[in-house]
């Protein structure tokens, strides 16, 4: 099992650029995240907060600032680096599951075992493992499209624990879901959580805020905390 | 990682693959005939090339009339004594029917035009030796050989005029010398039953290479004067135009060869471009998982280079097969044509070269854009 990590954003900026035309998207955000500890990070659309969070993974880079995972800062990284750093430490929990739809569910959560040379029947009992946890052993063998939105988000949800990753990014993902499979989905984002991962999640969903540990609020590019 | 990928990949638009690879095995298929057919004029040019003399040809003005325009064999010595004439040699075409309805060619000639056209036939220095010592031995054609099951060794008995010669078979000939359905035997075998009563139809007159053959040809032509219906000509010269006639067919397979090489490239390119932009969320996720750029990249192109791997290979078996019993496009040049190393090769280089020009450009264009906005896209 790894071991949690922590993240600090040091005055984290983040500036697109489109022609001659500049829009900011985070301006100093500073703040930390223990490790072990479960972030709900919550805003207005277009508020910053995919955007921190891709900064988080190193799936973009800020203009501003540094971001420090663990020991990591991943706006130093190479690219071949990145994948090597994301795929040991990262969990990534997309809105839109982004599961690939002619792989079928066992096939899905192996992908990031892939990436490390494991084995075929090793994988697979990875995989199985990674379904059983988040009750979906019996689908298995389903494509994506043979399964309903939550069961989706769940094996996305294997899929990002599969590789056991010491920190886990979710963005919105209740999103797409109604009201019970969202519920499912954040009784396995506890479950992680009490398992000791750290838990980065953005949404919208005041369930979600009310279940972590701290809730940041964003807004005009700068957090706060609030209670929920 | 890399190859489970791309099999992973192939799952997706079974029809599309099949397409492709069914567009590159024809392709394949035509550029690997192309490849041999080509590889075999360069062959027999070069034997062609390769044959120590030139020659001109006293052949009769009208070839059809070969059987019934003689020359009397005395013509030989005077022929021989021209300024610059190193050889002559001598030949007669006949014609006769098998009893199983088949005609067939003979060819009848004297040691020396047999050793001249051994050079074109790619026959053995054995199998020439048992033809020299046996005045019953022939050479047939590959069309003969396969037609009436014959091989070095077989005896065959073929009705001549009055009597049959009875041949036994010294070897089979390649392409290039003598071709379509003929049998070459001695001259004085024929001649033996009658039927040439010491004429011929031909002399092959051989001078060194470097000699002129302008003022040789002119005195042969008046030595031969009083027997008008005759000519000469330049033989290795006319054999020559004749063979670079012969590219007229590979360079058709070839034309069209490009063709399909450029179309089914740019199709697999069109394809996969429809492929990877389809994906681009993805391959995206992919490269969060862990996916290098290396990897998706080579994945995209591996896709490609699979299935055209295999598609080129079932193109050049059903070549192989279409050729086996070899195929004959030009009775005098290209018979009993069958694929080669060279060709199977060349076609084997387009079934490589197609995908990987095809996928490269898609191959980078699914790697190079920026994660956060590929995610951003939903299928």
């Amino acid at each position: 099992m790894s071991q949690p990590v922590g993240v600090r954003y040091y005055n984290v900026g983040k500036v697109y650029r489109q022609g001659n035309e500049e829009t900011t998207i985070l301006r100093d955000v500073n703040f930390e995240v223990a490790p072990g500890e479960y972030l709900a990070m919550m805003g207005p659309s277009g508020s910053g907060k995919s955007t921190l969070l891709n900064l988080t993974a190193g799936i973009d880079q800020p203009t501003a600032g540094k971001v420090i995972v663990g020991n990591a800062e991943p706006s130093m990284m190479s690219d071949n680096e990145l994948c090597d750093w994301r795929a040991r430490n990262v969990g990534f929990i997309f809105q839109r599951y982004h599961l690939i739809d002619v792989l079928r569910a066992e096939e899905n959560v192996e992908v990031p075992l892939l990436v490390f040379g494991v084995n075929r029947a090793e994988r697979r009992r990875r995989a199985r493992s990674a379904l059983e946890l988040v009750g979906l052993a019996d689908r298995a063998r389903h494509f994506p499209r043979q399964l309903s939105g939550g069961q989706e988000q769940r094996v996305a949800i294997a899929r990002a624990i599969v590789a056991d990753p010491s920190i886990i990014l979710a963005d919105e993902p209740t999103g797409d879901l109604d009201s019970q499979s969202a519920h499912e989905v954040l009784d396995l984002l506890d479950m992680l959580n009490q398992l000791g991962k750290t838990l980065l999640v953005v949404t919208h969903d005041p369930n979600v805020a009310r279940r972590a540990h701290r809730t940041m609020y964003l807004q005009k590019g700068q957090f706060s905390e609030v209670q929920v | 990682m890399f190859a489970q990928l791309t099999i992973w990949s192939l799952r997706r638009r079974p029809w599309r693959t099949l397409l492709t690879a069914v567009s590159v095995a024809l392709t394949v298929a035509v550029l690997t005939a192309f490849f041999s057919v080509r590889a075999e004029i360069r062959r027999v040019l070069a034997l062609k090339e390769a044959v120590p003399y030139q020659r001109l040809w006293l052949k009769p003005r009208n070839l059809a009339a070969e059987r019934t325009q003689q020359l009397p064999l005395s013509l030989k010595d005077k022929i021989a004594a021209v300024p610059g004439v190193v050889k002559v040699a001598y030949a007669v075409f006949d014609g006769t029917k098998i009893p199983d309805g088949g005609r067939v060619g003979i060819v009848g000639g004297d040691v020396e035009s047999f050793r001249m056209l051994s050079d074109l036939w790619s026959v053995s220095k054995a199998e020439f030796d048992t033809w020299l010592n046996d005045k019953t031995a022939a050479f047939v054609t590959p069309t003969i050989a396969k037609q009436y099951n014959l091989k070095a060794g077989s005896m065959w008995e073929v009705p001549y005029q009055t009597g049959k010669l009875s041949l036994k078979i010294a070897g089979v000939v390649r392409p290039g010398g003598m071709s379509g359905p003929l049998v070459g035997v001695h001259y004085e075998y024929l001649d033996e039953l009658g039927g040439r009563k010491g004429n011929v139809a031909d002399f092959y007159v051989m001078l060194d290479k470097k000699t002129d053959f302008r003022p040789v040809a002119k005195a042969v032509d008046e030595v031969t004067a009083s027997y008008a219906q005759h000519l000469i000509t330049e033989d290795t010269m006319l054999q020559m135009r004749g063979a670079k006639r012969s590219h007229v067919i590979p360079n058709l397979l070839g034309a069209l060869g490009l063709v399909l090489l450029v179309t089914t490239a740019l199709g697999i390119a069109n394809s996969t471009m429809i492929s990877v932009r389809e994906r681009r969320a993805e391959l995206a996720t992919l490269r969060v998982l862990g996916v290098k750029r290396r990897v998706l990249a080579l994945s995209v192109v591996g896709e490609s280079l699979l299935v055209c791997m295999l598609a080129g290979l079932l193109g050049a078996a059903l070549t192989w097969w279409a050729m086996k019993d070899g195929v004959s496009l030009n009775a005098m040049f290209l018979d009993n044509l069958k694929i080669n190393t060279l060709g199977l090769l060349g076609g084997l280089a387009a079934s490589l070269f197609v995908p990987l020009v095809g996928s490269a450009i898609a191959a980078w264009l699914a790697v190079r854009a920026p994660l956060h906005v590929a995610l951003r896209d939903v299928g």
